[in-house]
C-alpha cells in the first residue's frame, strides 16, 4: 500500500480498509444541554453541553464566574439533582448559599491544580453527578501552564461515554478540545458587593467564543 | 419428626474455618487454657501420624515433624455456635441448642419434609449440607421421630433413622455417654450394645445402677417426646482472625477480609438481613487497637460490595506497627424497599459513589470532601463538612427562603495577611500578596463578635474595598491584624 502524504487521503484509505473502526469523534450527548439558569447565557450557548467539556474563562477579577457557579448550584438543586464542585483553590463561598442548595453539593476542597485534576478524574468516572465543576480560577498561572493537554482529551473521552456535563472555570483559555468556551468580560466593582444576585447576573458580559455542535458548526456570539 | 445437626471436631472446625486448606495437612489444635498446653484435637492427617489428644506440643512434633499448630479459641467457637444456629433458623423456626456443637430442629409442620417421603427428606438434608459447606463447615445430620434418637443418629452419622428400634439396638453403649464407672460395670457384664442393655429391663438395671440407669434408658427411648427448649439466633455477625505471623502489607489482610465478607454476606442472607455498616477492628503488635466504622451507601448483602468498601478504606490506612489480628462486625438491618416520587432523583450507583468518596478522602483527606453545612454562628465563613447524604436529600424539610442572599465571593483559606494603612480609622492603602496601592473606595465597617464568654472568643471588623486596579476585596481587622478574607469575582 502506497502511503500518501496528505492526511485526508490517509484517512480515506484507512476508512476503506477498516470500515468498522470509528474514525470520527461522535458526540452522542451533544443534543442534551445543562441549562445554566441564566437566560442570557442559555440563549447564547444553548446551555452547557452534556458529554463535553465547557470552559468558562473568567478574564480578570470581578468577571462573575463565582456568581455563575453559585447560580448553577441553585439551578441543579432546584431540579432535584446533585452537583460536584472540585474547588482547585478552596475558594467556594458556602456562606452565600442556602442550605437546600448546599445539601445537594459535593464539595471537594483542593489546594493544588494537580489534586483538583485527580479528583475530577475520579468524579467523572463515578457518573453519579450530572454536573461536575472544576474551578481553577484562583490557582496560580504557573500551576495551570503545567497541565498537559492530554488530560483534557482523556476527560473528553470519559465524558463521551458517560454524558456528564463538565464545566472548567479558568482565568485564561486553557482547555484543549472544548465543546464550548464562554468568556466572561464583566468587571464588577464595589457596588456589586451590595447588589442583589439577580442584578449581578443581568449585568454579565458574556462572549461565547467557540462552539462545536454535533454538526461541527462554529459561531461566535457576544453581548455587552 | 426432629433433626439434629451436629458439627464433629467442633473446636477444630472453629479454628480452621478461615483456613480450609489446612484440613488436608497435619494440624494439631492446642488448648492453651490448661498448663502445660496439650493437643486438644487433630486433623485426620495428623491422627494418621499418631498425634492424639493429650500429647504435649513437643511430643506431637516428635511424632510428626511437619505438624502445624493452631490455638483453640473460645471466641471462635462461640461464633461457630452462633453460625450453626443462624443457619438452622433458616430451615426451621423451632430450635434447641443444649450443646454448642449441635442444634435440634423441630420439623413438625414443615410442609416440604415428611419422614414418609424419603426423597423430600434427602433433598432437605442435601440443602442443609450445601448451606453448611458454603460456610466451610462439615456436619452430620440425623433425623428421627424423637430428639434423642435424632441426636444419636447425627452423632453416629446414620442419617435418617426410619426404623428407630433397630437403629438404637445396634448402637454401642458408649453412644449413650455413660459415666466411666457405669461404663466399666456394663463392660464387666458383657453389655456392648444398647439393644443388649434394653433387653435387661429398666427396673432391674436401675435397681443395680441407680438413677443413671434411668437416664440411659430415657436417652435410648424411641417413643419419649420432650418439649424443646426453644432459642432464637442472636443477630451478632462478627468474624475475627488472629494471624500466625504479624502482617505488614495489605494483601494478606485483604485475603482474610475477602473470606470474612463472603461468610458474613451468606450469614446475613440466611437471616434475610442486610448490613448497613461495618466495624473493622485491627489489633496491632504494639497491643494498640484501631477501630473504624464503615457505613455502606445503602444496606447490602453482597460480598463484592462489602469487600470494595473494606479495601477502599484500607488503602488509606497506615499503622504504626504490624497487624496481628482483625475483627469485622456487620450491623444488620431489615431489607427495605423505597418508593420514589415521580420527579425524585437519586444517585445512579450509590455504592460506586461511596467508593469514589473513599478515594477522594484518601487523596485529599476526609476533612476536605463532603457536603457543607452552615454553622449557627455570625462568624464569617463558618461551616463544617459532613458526609453527603444525597439519598435522603429530598426528604429533608426545606427551610423558609431567605429574604436576602449575599453575593458569593471567592474566599482565601487561610486569609491572606495584609498591611493596611488607615486614615481616620478607615483603610486607605493596602499591601499584600494579592494587591497593593491606594484604595479607591472603602465601605464599612461591619463588626461582629461571638463566643466572648468562653475561650474561643472572636471579634472581627469587615470592610469592602476597591483597589486602584479594580479589585474588590473584603478586609477584616482582627486582634491579629488585617487580613484579606475574600475577593469579588
Amino acid at each position: 500500500m502506497q502511503i500518501k502524504g496528505n492526511i485526508v487521503e490517509l484517512r480515506q484509505i484507512l476508512r476503506a480498509q477498516f470500515p468498522h473502526v470509528r474514525q470520527t469523534v461522535e458526540e452522542p450527548h451533544a443534543a442534551q444541554a445543562q441549562s445554566t439558569g441564566i437566560g442570557l447565557l442559555d440563549a447564547l450557548s444553548g446551555g452547557f453541553p452534556s458529554g463535553g467539556v465547557t470552559e468558562l474563562v473568567g478574564n480578570g477579577d470581578g468577571s462573575g464566574s463565582a456568581q455563575i457557579i453559585s447560580n448553577l448550584l441553585e439551578q441543579i438543586a432546584g431540579e432535584g439533582r446533585f452537583m460536584a464542585l472540585v474547588d482547585g483553590a478552596d475558594s467556594f463561598d458556602a456562606g452565600a448559599m442556602g442550605p437546600e442548595a448546599l445539601a445537594r453539593l459535593l464539595w471537594v476542597r483542593c489546594s493544588t491544580a494537580v489534586d483538583a485534576l485527580k479528583a475530577s478524574d475520579l468524579l467523572l468516572r463515578d457518573r453519579n453527578h450530572s454536573l461536575v465543576v472544576l474551578d481553577l480560577k484562583l490557582n496560580p498561572t504557573k500551576e495551570l501552564r503545567r497541565i498537559s493537554s492530554s488530560i483534557w482529551f482523556r476527560y473528553r473521552r470519559l465524558l463521551e461515554e458517560n454524558g456528564v456535563t463538565f464545566l472548567v472555570v479558568t482565568p485564561f483559555p486553557l482547555v484543549s478540545g472544548v465543546a464550548c468556551r464562554i468568556e466572561l468580560k464583566s468587571e464588577f466593582g464595589i457596588l456589586a458587593a451590595s447588589a442583589s444576585r439577580s442584578e449581578l447576573l443581568s449585568q454579565l458580559k458574556v462572549s461565547v467564543t467557540h462552539w462545536v455542535s454535533c454538526k461541527r458548526a462554529h459561531f461566535v456570539a457576544q453581548t455587552g | 419428626m426432629f433433626a439434629v445437626v451436629h458439627l464433629p471436631a467442633f473446636s477444630l472446625q472453629a479454628a480452621l474455618r478461615h483456613e480450609p486448606d489446612l484440613w488436608a495437612k497435619a494440624v494439631a489444635l492446642v488448648d492453651g487454657a490448661i498448663a502445660p498446653p496439650r493437643v486438644f484435637d487433630a486433623t485426620p492427617s495428623a491422627k494418621g501420624a499418631a498425634v492424639h489428644r493429650g500429647l504435649t506440643p513437643t511430643q506431637a512434633l516428635a511424632r510428626c515433624d511437619h505438624l502445624i499448630f493452631r490455638s483453640r479459641s473460645p471466641s471462635h467457637e462461640t461464633v461457630l455456635s452462633e453460625m450453626l444456629l443462624q443457619c438452622a433458623y433458616s430451615f426451621s423456626p423451632n430450635l434447641e441448642m443444649t450443646v454448642r456443637d449441635a442444634v435440634t430442629l423441630d420439623l413438625r409442620g414443615l410442609a416440604t419434609v415428611s419422614i414418609e417421603n424419603p426423597s423430600s427428606l434427602r433433598r432437605w438434608m442435601d440443602s442443609f449440607y450445601e448451606t453448611l459447606a458454603n460456610l466451610n463447615l462439615r456436619a452430620s445430620i440425623g433425623v428421627a421421630s424423637t430428639p434423642s434418637v435424632a441426636y444419636l443418629a447425627a452423632q453416629s452419622a446414620h442419617g435418617v433413622a426410619s426404623e428407630p428400634r433397630e437403629f438404637i439396638a445396634s448402637l454401642s453403649v458408649a453412644a449413650l455417654q455413660p459415666s466411666p464407672h457405669v461404663a466399666s460395670i456394663l463392660k464387666s457384664w458383657g453389655i456392648r450394645t444398647v439393644g443388649e442393655l434394653l433387653a435387661l429391663g429398666q427396673e432391674a438395671v436401675s435397681e443395680r445402677l441407680g438413677l443413671e440407669a434411668l437416664a440411659l434408658f430415657a436417652a435410648a427411648s424411641t417413643t419419649a417426646l420432650r418439649p424443646l427448649h426453644l432459642v432464637l439466633p442472636s443477630e451478632q455477625f462478627v468474624e475475627s482472625f488472629d494471624f500466625e505471623h504479624e502482617v505488614e502489607t495489605l494483601q494478606p489482610l485483604l485475603f482474610i477480609l475477602r473470606r470474612f465478607a463472603d461468610c458474613l454476606s451468606q450469614r446475613l442472607e440466611l437471616g434475610h438481613l442486610m448490613a448497613e455498616r461495618f466495624t473493622l477492628g485491627l489489633r496491632l503488635e504494639s497491643n494498640e487497637a484501631l477501630e473504624h466504622e464503615l457505613r455502606l451507601p445503602q444496606p447490602a448483602c453482597d460480598t463484592d460490595v462489602f469487600f470494595r468498601a473494606l479495601s477502599t478504606y484500607l488503602e488509606t490506612v497506615r499503622t504504626r506497627s504490624p497487624i496481628k489480628g482483625v475483627v469485622l462486625k456487620a450491623h444488620p438491618v431489615l431489607a427495605h424497599q423505597k418508593q420514589l416520587s415521580l420527579f425524585e432523583t437519586v444517585l445512579r450507583d450509590p455504592r460506586q459513589f461511596q467508593e469514589t468518596l473513599g478515594r477522594l478522602s484518601a487523596l485529599l483527606g476526609s476533612d476536605r470532601v463532603g457536603t457543607p453545612v452552615l454553622l449557627d454562628s455570625h462568624r464569617p465563613d463558618a461551616f463544617r463538612l459532613i458526609p453527603p447524604d444525597f439519598e435522603n436529600a429530598a426528604n429533608k424539610t426545606k427551610p423558609p427562603p431567605r429574604s436576602w442572599q449575599p453575593v458569593p465571593l471567592r474566599r482565601f483559606r487561610p486569609a491572606v495577611k495584609a498591611h493596611v494603612e488607615t486614615e481616620g480609622n478607615r483603610p486607605a492603602s493596602l499591601r499584600c500578596s494579592i494587591a497593593q496601592g491606594k484604595l479607591k473606595v472603602t465601605v464599612g465597617p461591619w463588626r461582629a463578635s461571638g463566643n466572648w464568654w468562653e475561650s474561643g472568643g472572636w471579634h472581627t471588623e469587615e470592610w469592602d474595598v476597591e483597589t486602584s486596579s479594580g479589585k474588590v476585596l473584603r478586609l477584616s481587622r482582627q486582634p491579629g491584624g488585617w487580613f484579606v478574607e475574600a475577593i469579588l469575582d
